[in-house]
């Protein structure tokens, strides 16, 4: 799938395949929590009937060119960041940018939004887009950490190199157990960067009216619900790929997501919501030291 | 012969300038006229410049030593930037200053500086460097001082700075000059490398504090906000872009050229903690402390100037691990902020051109009525922030990737958090002046005329197409660092290509443009949309009218005020500064207190003058 | 050739004259045609004293008495600087003296005090020396009680009486030289004071230090100078700030260099140099008086010179001298400047003038450019001098020279911010509309454009300059 013809028709397909993957895990997701709350919940893809609802409504407000223009970019930039990160048997552009690369193409989507919730004028978007931003002092920056001890530790800043070695040197040497500080760090991250609770203070309906999602409707939400179930198992991957080795085939690919996802619905659904600045404490206080201790440990090594 | 004119055309220039600045006040058209004429003229020499680089000239004799001044590769490259922004400038003040009553003297100090300036990257030797860099200090100081009284207030703050910074600079002038028994640089390079320890610790302090202070690297900042935010806002953009980036130039020039890299590195404990690990912390603090104090800051110009500071932290980075990578990356970012913070600032100074404020809080929704200063920030911010396409991303990618492989994991977490926290004040900067509801007060606001519009659109072309094609800019920076005695950046059109692997910014763009299509196409095949007024908006049931102020603005990120407000009150830098302030000020009053105005203590005074020199003459003999 | 003896016989005989017409317009005019006309002879006399070995005999009364006075490349070169700076206050005195105030006696002084000045140049005695010293010290006091209010008075007071107990001190020691010299030439007591006892020497040397010192303003014996330099009539502040300290300095460090040469005197010097430096920039930076400001930086900038002499080498005395003309200029200008100020709003304190440089923008503008040079910023002839003065002193290496170096750049960083502090407040927004022009009258203006113009463009003259200053610094060591 790296190249020739092969390549031309993975890359056309791969969004597909991205988005039935995401319909799945989303509605696995509705599913899981659910039983956990003793619910019946929806079927299984009910995500795609509320994308193909949404984006077939007649009324759709918009407040202004920019707010159109962003969810192209919100939608584009999620599919760009997805075809950086190597999925098993693909990984033809992970030659043209390594992971800082992806580290700012995930930005792209956020700040598409940003940008387009701003033109909205609402309050209520504005302070979800605040809280985002905020957010990401707290997550992104252990993640960062995290991924730093990790690519130093190799000698290689490129995610697809850093899958390889870990596939060749078996379970071992998976981030998560040659680096279980970096890892359960990464772990935390992770959360936060799903917006799952307890850091799930950007959307809080019931404080903000869905914060960013507040003037979205019709097929303005609807391809923001597009971009989620793409992004979802993209962000997974991305984890997996630096702390679970990546995969080697398509069913462990499906099964490591599933298993990820499932411990990330478990804390959701049983946790409360953190305030901004509780979430950011508490990210600064377990999660970033123990990244850099991570660091430190592997610097003494080195030496 | 374009080397001389680069140095004559700014001096006929400001004396021109300041003969008609101070005649014909009140027809601003001819000085405006003659300054972008004479900046652009000396961008035409600039770039013709090119073909004289090596080739060394002799000015006039001073003290028994010939001043001469010559281009390399490096001073080309900063001239080319200073000639290129200066010119930008002009043109957009063509259409935006008010000069006449304000800023009198507004071109005739723009034009002393550029002069200070490119005499200073073209010095060849100690005594004119020296010269250069007090020229260009005071030039600055007068560019500064014009205006309101804070400006005025603000500049003084930087003569503090900038005074000090040279007299210490002098200190060092004399030091070497002693020392080396000559004001040539390679003499000096000769002597420094047969020198012991102490001589070399004592020059090199003397030599870069200064250009730390005027780079405004931690802790010796405090100066440039205020500075930079009080000046009429076309220069808070030409001395952001440009003006600060002057005391790196000393650096490079000094620490890879004049003094060696080997020399630097013996200055250490070991290999991983010398002077480099001292410059690479001060810069992560640099790159990490102003960025958030950004995040505080009310006004737009006070906000960027801010980040002024926080980008330079940066390009120190990059040039602090004297990699590779690494100094590419500190090179192009000089050249990278430099065009999009000119453009930022355009952007708010075509903003405040017509509403009159850079205040905000009270501005919002503009974007409907200055669409194109709203792409001109977007476009800035993006590079800013260092997201790609933009060609801000090109060189934080390389500052990343040298600061991870080479081993320094703390000073890139702080780099990334410093990117952090310049998204989120880049977002609040364009949220808060062109997002969010339309105050009623702007609603006949209009986009300014072409002439302003030009930079805009010629920076975001910059913009845009260095961040495509970094290529055609590592090229220049390749040929820098084999004069600076690094091995060149293996540089291909859209990037790099190295072992640990590459940047491919073609691809990337490609990529971007056509997953943008799809979404576009994704977007256009929902219904069709109809665009609403800005009241026809969510409000919990609650009815929008001109009357209800439905806007989040102030305070736009209230968690990191309800963590950082104490700290940032606090402000130990500011506070260190006045304190020191207050410390001369007392202690002179005390000496003051020897005059005390009393007959008998002065005749006391004699008697015991004579009794300790004679004690003292005693001792001597 | 005409003879130097002129140097003092024609201000004395211009200041009878005037007393005898008693007109304002005689008074003016020869006192504007004397200096002009000894600058003239000055440099008439400059290429020869710059050909001669040795200081040219211009008259002598010979021994036992023996007066001589002689003239050499340093004394021409003072004598035009002061002649040159006496015309050219003598050209503002014109406008800023008000009218029907006793002007004739003003001139009168001013001739006198010219007549004083030369003669220190001149002599080769030491005797002779403390008399154009009395002559010096007298007419000043009475210049600086011009204004006659009581600041004035009690400031003319007060630098009486230490002025007397400095030529007290200085008595003390000729008492003592001539007890072991037998004669006062200076020739002779340097051969005397060789073989004499060094201790007493030593006292000789410091007495007369102290003595001559109150003159030139030398730390910790310059009280008087706050007081009197702010208090006296601007134009007098010009003259006594401008070449009067200096002069003093000059002959102060020169008999003390030549005739006491038996002792060491230089680290004693350099130490009260270096203290006087950084006095001066402590006790200005808070001042609010602007010209009490003015007084405490020439305090400091004497320290500049004393320091470049006192570090005994060719090239400190090259340098101190280079930097004896630059501040006479510049000190000058920004006194006279300040002098209309105070016309102008009739207050000393800075903080009355603000927004005067939208009335006298073209006062203002040389104000800051004077203080530019003051300070030493490039290209101005001030950055030169002061970097001739650090690179000497780093030439002559040793501890307390580099203290120097460190104490000089810190000073002027003191000086820069008490300086342009001022600038500030001469260009803050006026307060009401734009107010109406009110530069300086024009004597006055041209008087301070000529003294500007030497500070700043004064680094033209420096090639030229520098064939000369070898022989002049010679002059702070030669004796005869």
């Amino acid at each position: 799938m790296n190249s020739g013809i092969g390549l031309i028709v993975w890359i056309i397909a791969y969004p597909f395949v991205s988005f039935f993957l995401g319909v799945l895990l989303g509605g696995y997701g509705r599913k899981l929590t659910a039983r956990v709350q003793r619910r019946v919940g929806p079927t299984w893809i009910q995500p795609l009937f509320d994308v193909i609802k949404l984006m077939t409504k007649q009324t759709n407000i918009s407040h202004g060119y920019m707010h159109d223009v962003a969810m192209m970019m919100l939608v584009g930039g999620t599919l760009m960041t997805m075809y950086f990160v190597p999925v098993p048997g693909f990984h033809y552009f992970s030659q043209f940018g390594d992971y800082i690369v992806v580290m700012y193409l995930l930005l792209v989507p956020p700040l598409g939004m940003a940008l387009g919730v701003g033109q909205t004028a609402n309050p209520n978007g504005s302070i979800g887009i605040s809280r985002a931003l905020q957010m990401l002092a707290g997550y992104e920056i252990t993640l960062v950490m995290t991924f730093i001890g990790f690519a130093m530790k190799h000698g290689t800043t490129s995610m697809y190199e850093l899958m390889k070695l870990q596939q060749a040197g078996g379970p071992a040497t998976w981030g998560i157990f040659a680096e279980p500080l970096l890892g359960i760090a990464a772990l935390f991250a992770l959360q936060g960067m799903l917006n799952e609770k307890p850091f799930e203070v950007i959307i809080a309906p019931h404080e903000i009216a869905t914060g960013p999602m507040t003037e979205m409707g019709g097929k303005y939400l609807g391809m923001m619900f597009i971009q989620h179930l793409i992004a979802l198992p993209m962000e997974l991957t991305i984890f997996m790929n630096l702390f679970l080795g990546g995969a080697q085939s398509w069913v462990e690919y499906v099964v490591k997501l599933f298993v990820l996802f499932t411990l990330v619905l478990v804390v959701n659904a049983v946790y409360g919501r953190f305030k901004t600045d509780g979430a950011l404490r508490f990210f600064w206080k377990l999660p970033l030291p123990l990244a850099a201790l991570g660091v430190v440990m592997i610097m003494a090594n080195g030496m | 012969m374009y080397t001389q004119a680069l140095l004559l055309l700014p001096l006929v220039g400001f004396g021109v300038a300041f003969l008609l600045q101070g005649t014909v006040k009140r027809s601003p058209a001819i000085v405006k006229t003659w300054a972008m004429l004479g900046f652009a003229a000396i961008a035409a020499v600039a770039a013709l410049a090119g073909a004289e680089i090596g080739t060394l000239y002799e000015g006039p004799t001073v003290f028994g030593s010939v001043l001469t001044y010559g281009l390399t590769d490096l001073s080309w490259w900063f001239v080319l930037l200073i000639a290129g922004i200066t010119a930008l400038t002009t043109v957009f003040t063509l259409g935006s200053l008010r000069y006449a009553d304000d800023y009198p003297m507004y071109y005739a100090w723009l034009f002393a500086k550029v002069f200070g300036m490119i005499g200073l990257v073209m010095s060849r030797d100690l005594l004119s460097f020296f010269i250069m860099w007090e020229i260009m200090s005071w030039a600055t100081y007068l560019v500064m001082q014009q205006g309101r009284d804070e400006s005025r207030k603000a500049a003084q703050g930087y003569l503090v700075y900038a005074i000090s910074a040279g007299m210490i600079l002098l200190g060092g002038v004399v030091f070497l000059r002693t020392a080396s028994g000559s004001f040539e640089f390679a003499v000096i390079t000769k002597f420094v490398a047969g020198a012991d320890l102490g001589v070399i610790i004592t020059a090199i302090v003397l030599v870069l504090v200064p250009f730390l202070i005027e780079a405004a690297v931690y802790p010796t900042h405090g100066w440039l906000p205020s500075a930079y935010a009080s000046s009429e806002t076309t220069m808070t953009a030409y001395l952001s872009s440009i003006s600060t980036r002057m005391g790196l130039f000393g650096l490079i020039l000094f620490v890879f050229n004049v003094f060696g890299l080997d020399v630097i590195d013996r200055i250490g404990i070991s290999a991983h903690l010398n002077l480099r690990t001292l410059l690479l912390v001060l810069a992560a603090l640099t790159a990490v402390l102003p960025t958030y104090t950004a995040l505080f800051q009310h006004d737009a110009k006070r906000l960027l100037t801010w980040h002024s500071i926080g980008q330079g932290g940066y390009m120190l980075l990059g040039l602090a691990t004297a990699s590779t990578l690494g100094t590419a990356g500190g090179l192009m970012h000089i050249f990278n902020y430099m065009t999009y913070v000119a453009l930022i600032i355009f952007s708010i100074a075509a903003v405040e051109y017509r509403t009159g404020t850079t205040n905000l809080n009270k501005l919002g929704g503009l974007i409907t009525r200055q669409p194109v200063a709203f792409l001109g920030m977007l476009f800035g911010i993006i590079g800013l922030a260092g997201i790609p396409p933009m060609n801000g991303f090109v060189s934080k990618w390389f500052i990343y990737r040298s600061l991870i492989l080479g081993g320094y994991p703390f000073v890139a977490l702080a780099a990334f958090i410093a990117t952090v926290g310049t998204i989120m004040s880049v977002y609040k900067l364009i949220h808060n002046t062109f997002l969010g509801q339309l105050p009623e007060r702007y609603n006949e606001v209009r986009e300014v005329g072409w002439v302003m519009q030009l930079p805009i659109w010629v920076l975001m072309a910059v913009v845009f197409a260095t961040g495509v094609f970094p290529g055609t800019i590592l090229q220049w920076i390749a040929r820098i660092q084999v004069e600076l005695g690094i091995a060149p950046i293996a540089y291909t059109l859209g990037g790099v290509a190295q072992e640990a692997g590459d940047l491919n910014m073609m691809v990337i763009t490609l990529v971007f443009t056509l997953t943008f299509i799809v979404g576009a196409v994704i977007f256009f095949m929902g219904g069709k949309r109809r665009i609403v007024s800005q009241y026809d908006n969510y409000a919990a049931g609650h009815f929008l009218n001109k009357d209800v102020p439905y806007n989040f603005n102030y305070n736009f990120y209230s968690a990191f005020d309800h963590i950082f407000e104490k700290l940032y009150h606090a402000a130990p830098v500011q506070s260190t500064e006045r304190n020191l302030g207050r410390l001369v000020a007392t202690v002179g009053e005390y000496i003051r207190r020897f005059f005390t105005g009393q007959i008998n203590t002065y005749a006391a005074y004699y008697v015991a003058a004579v009794i300790i020199a004679l004690a003292f003459l005693k001792e001597v003999l | 050739m005409v003879s130097p003896m002129l140097f003092i016989i024609a201000p004395l005989s211009a200041a009878f004259i005037m007393i005898l017409f008693n007109s304002r317009v005689i008074a003016l005019g020869l006192s504007l045609l004397v200096p002009i006309g000894l600058a003239w002879l000055g440099l008439s006399w400059l290429p020869y004293t710059l050909g001669a070995a040795q200081p040219i005999l211009v008259a002598s009364i010979p021994a036992p008495l023996g007066i001589p006075l002689s003239i050499d490349a340093l004394g021409a070169g003072m004598a035009i600087l002061v002649a040159v700076s006496a015309a050219l206050v003598v050209l503002y005195s014109s406008s800023y003296m008000k009218k029907g105030h006793h002007e004739v006696r003003y001139y009168t002084v001013v001739m006198i005090l010219l007549t004083s000045a030369f003669g220190l140049v001149l002599t080769r005695d030491i005797f002779n020396l403390f008399v154009f010293f009395e002559i010096l010290c007298i007419s000043s006091y009475i210049l600086v009680s011009w204004e006659q209010d009581g600041a004035a008075l009690e400031a003319s007071f007060k630098y009486m009486v230490l002025g007397s107990i400095g030529s007290t001190f200085l008595l003390v020691s000729i008492a003592l030289v001539y007890r072991v010299a037998g004669s006062l030439a200076m020739a002779d007591v340097a051969t005397a004071l060789a073989t004499a006892p060094r201790g007493y020497v030593a006292f000789a040397a410091v007495t007369f230090l102290f003595g001559v010192g109150v003159e030139a303003a030398i730390f910790p014996v310059n009280t008087w100078l706050p007081d009197a330099h702010s208090s006296a009539p601007s134009s007098i502040s010009a003259i006594l700030s401008g070449f009067v300290i200096e002069l003093a300095l000059v002959v102060a460090f020169r008999v003390l260099n030549t005739a006491f040469a038996a002792v060491d005197t230089l680290p004693l010097v350099r130490v009260v140099a270096i203290a006087g430096v950084i006095v001066g920039e402590m006790a200005a930076f808070g001042q609010k008086d602007l010209k009490r400001m003015l007084a405490y930086s020439s305090i400091s900038q004497i320290g500049i010179m004393l320091f470049a002499f006192s570090l005994g080498t060719q090239a400190g005395a090259q340098a101190g001298l280079q930097h004896l003309l630059m501040h006479a200029g510049a000190k000058s200008a920004l006194f006279l400047i300040a002098g209309y100020f105070i016309v102008r709003t009739g207050s000393r304190l800075i903080a009355d003038y603000a927004g005067l440089g939208h009335r006298m923008p073209v006062s203002a503008a040389l104000f800051g450019f004077a203080a530019l040079s003051l300070v030493g910023a490039p290209p101005l002839l001030g950055f030169f001098t002061k970097f001739q003065v650090l690179s000497a002193a780093g030439a002559a290496g040793g501890f307390t020279a580099w203290l120097g170096v460190a104490v000089i750049l810190f000073g002027t960083v003191l000086e820069t911010v008490y300086l342009f502090r001022v600038l500030r407040v001469l260009f803050a927004p006026a307060a009401s509309g734009s107010p109406a022009r009110a530069d300086m009258d024009w004597p006055a203006l041209a008087a301070v454009a000529l003294f500007t113009a030497l500070v700043v463009f004064g680094a033209l003259l420096l090639p030229t300059l520098s064939q000369m200053i070898g022989p002049m610094a010679d002059g702070l060591a030669s004796l005869l």
